[in-house]
């Protein structure tokens, strides 16, 4: 079951408690409810469990640093993940000469799409059809893909995070949702065809 | 269930792309071909709670060229819904990592536990302005995340599970904002400053039933099976798969229901009067009674008095003749020769600033015109362009003024 989106009246709420009081709760209750889209959002770029919640704690040890003009920040989501997004690709830049990759991690990034198909329309082997389409995908289309789909971030939003303009978002989603749409396809003729069958 | 679900449209997909095939020796078929390259932006769009109510019915138009993407469209809604978590135990630990590094960076970072934590100035249970975005935010939570799953039990809260079956779900605005949300059978409905709408947690499976106090704009999903019903006020309008725009809201003088496109039927709670049937391009004002619009809940059932009801067309404005009942769900405040009172009603809701109009015979002026990025300062100056009047904006209270006007002293 995926985590509830956070409002963001309470971030904003947090915002302020942060950085008048040094109020640890509200810091504690921003870090938690942020930690699993972010977590997530960085998997996507490096695939390393490890890596992606050291990232999330530099993170945050910036927010704790600068708590004081925390009220200045217009969108903290929106900022966590572009501070994370430029974390992660000074990492990146640090591995070009030492690459590994972790196959455990991997498996876990691939169980990210969490959903229980028997409440659906869509069967189980649709939704594993989907999963590859989307795992496919190219970088930047998958990460707004799941930006907008995941994490509910507004077009302009995810074109802040990853740099781009809003037609590039618009187009992204578009090309993915089609790419999705041909694996979908696939399976809704068959359950026809089997329902008919019927 | 399957079976009745899916092979409905199978039957109706034979004889579109027959006539797909009479379509494409046309030589309009380049049109549908870019027709199908846009559909998954606005897809993506409606999906993700972009598109604009144009975008909206672009879609609508395309769906009916092409009803076999309706199943593609439900499918990946479905797995739109989905959303990766991670288990509260997991993040716990991350952060538990985290204080250790923040305590080495940050001696003066205090341990876990420490009393030290100042009350909370923001206690929800004490404001209700507080608690309406946050209903409104559990409202998005339950539509884009899917209420399938809210209103599941599930076994580590199926107290708050079963308490939130008996309930409605509500999503309510504040004035001042104004919200889209995504109801469980594709529906989407964008809801005005100050509105409020509530549906069972049941919505969907027998009935498509919604209340509605305000201003919404409903992009209705198809389902002859299953019709869908608004109650407001004193009527109840039900629809079979469409587009149109009711306001309702309390203290009005009139209830509007503007269609836009499909058909709906207009109903009277009291039965005092025959239904009404609306077609495209038309508006349908009920007059509340003047004892009713303090007290829309209640209308009397045992005496059923009639209401002056007319259908008047839709208006447009601007060069590019949008439609003005409209107009909010793009973000714009339209006013078409409204007195100051009205618009200063309409200007309420939507900055969500109190105003008060000190002199009664500035209600004689009346304005045309809209607003889109102003905030109420700049709207309020550029109105005083178009008559005489002062402003005052006071502990977010605007006040409105006659122009001082010198006596002449003998």
């Amino acid at each position: 079951m995926g985590e509830m989106m956070i409002a963001a009246t309470r971030i904003q709420q947090l915002q302020t408690r942060i950085a008048r009081f040094d109020d640890q709760q509200a810091y504690r209750e921003l870090y938690t409810s942020l930690y699993p889209s972010l977590y997530h959002f960085i998997l996507e770029m490096i695939k390393s469990r490890q890596i992606a919640e050291e990232i999330i704690s530099d993170v945050f040890i910036k927010i704790w640093e600068k708590r004081k003009a925390l009220e200045e920040i217009h969108n903290l989501r929106v900022y966590c993940f572009v501070a994370a997004k430029n974390f992660t690709l000074n990492q990146l830049e640090k591995q070009k000469k030492t690459a590994t990759c972790n196959l455990d991690d991997y498996a876990a990034h691939l169980q990210s799409m969490s959903v229980d198909p028997e409440q659906m329309m869509i069967t189980e082997e649709m939704l594993k059809r989907v999963q590859q389409v989307v795992e496919s995908l190219p970088a930047r289309c998958r990460l707004a893909f799941k930006l907008v789909k995941e994490n509910g971030f507004r077009y302009k939003e995810a074109a802040e995070i990853l740099d781009v303009s809003t037609k590039t978002i618009e187009n992204q989603l578009a090309i993915a949702l089609k790419k999705i749409n041909a694996a979908v396809h696939f399976d809704v003729c068959r359950s026809i065809q089997l329902s008919v069958g019927n | 269930m399957s079976a009745a679900v899916f092979s409905f449209p199978w039957v109706i997909n034979i004889f579109i792309s027959f006539g797909g095939i009479l379509i494409f020796a046309c030589p309009y078929s380049y049109c549908l071909h870019m027709l199908n390259e846009e559909i998954w932006n606005l897809i993506a769009k409606k999906l993700s709670g972009e598109a604009n109510s144009d975008e909206l019915l672009a879609l609508e138009k395309a769906l009916r060229l092409d009803p076999d993407l309706h199943y593609s469209l439900q499918a990946i809604q479905d797995i739109w819904a989905s959303n990766p978590g991670l288990p509260n135990d997991f993040v716990e630990k991350a952060f538990a990592n985290h204080e250790d590094r923040l305590r080495c960076v940050f001696s003066d970072y205090p341990d876990a536990g420490s009393p030290s934590a100042p009350p909370d100035p923001f206690p929800e249970k004490n404001s209700k302005r507080r608690m309406r975005p946050l209903l409104v935010l559990a409202g998005l939570f339950i539509v884009f995340l899917g209420t399938y799953y809210a209103v599941q039990p599930r076994p580590e809260s199926a107290e708050a599970a079963r308490k939130a079956e008996k309930k409605p779900s509500e999503v309510s605005t504040q004035y001042g904002t104004r919200t889209k949300l995504l109801l469980p059978d594709g529906t989407s409905v964008w809801l005005n400053s100050g509105s409020r709408l509530t549906y069972d947690s049941s919505y969907g499976e027998v009935t498509r039933e919604v209340s509605l106090t305000g201003e919404a704009f409903f992009d209705v999903a198809k389902n002859k099976q299953i019709p869908f019903v608004i109650h407001t006020g004193k009527i109840n309008i039900k629809v079979l798969g469409t587009a149109f725009n009711v306001k309702s809201y309390p203290g009005d003088r009139t209830i509007e229901t503007s269609l836009i496109q499909g058909r709906i039927e207009v109903e009277f709670q009291d039965h005092s009067q025959s239904s009404v049937i609306l077609h495209p391009n038309q508006k349908l004002v009920v007059e509340n009674n003047p004892g009713e619009t303090g007290h829309p809940a209640k209308i009397t059932a045992d005496q059923p008095v009639k209401s002056a009801v007319s259908i008047n067309p839709v208006s447009h404005f601007g060069p590019d003749s949008l439609i003005t009942e409209t107009a909010w769900v793009d973000n714009l405040l339209v006013f078409q020769d409204e007195s100051f009172t009205d618009l200063a009603k309409k200007m309420e809701r939507w900055y969500g600033t109190h105003m008060v109009i000190e002199d009664q015979s500035l209600d004689t002026l009346h304005f045309t015109g809209s607003f889109e990025k102003e905030n109420i300062r700049q709207a309020l100056t550029a109105l005083q362009l178009l008559s005489k009047f002062n402003f005052t904006i006071q502990n977010g209270e605007v006040h409105i003024q006659k122009t001082y006007q010198p006596k002449n002293k003998i």
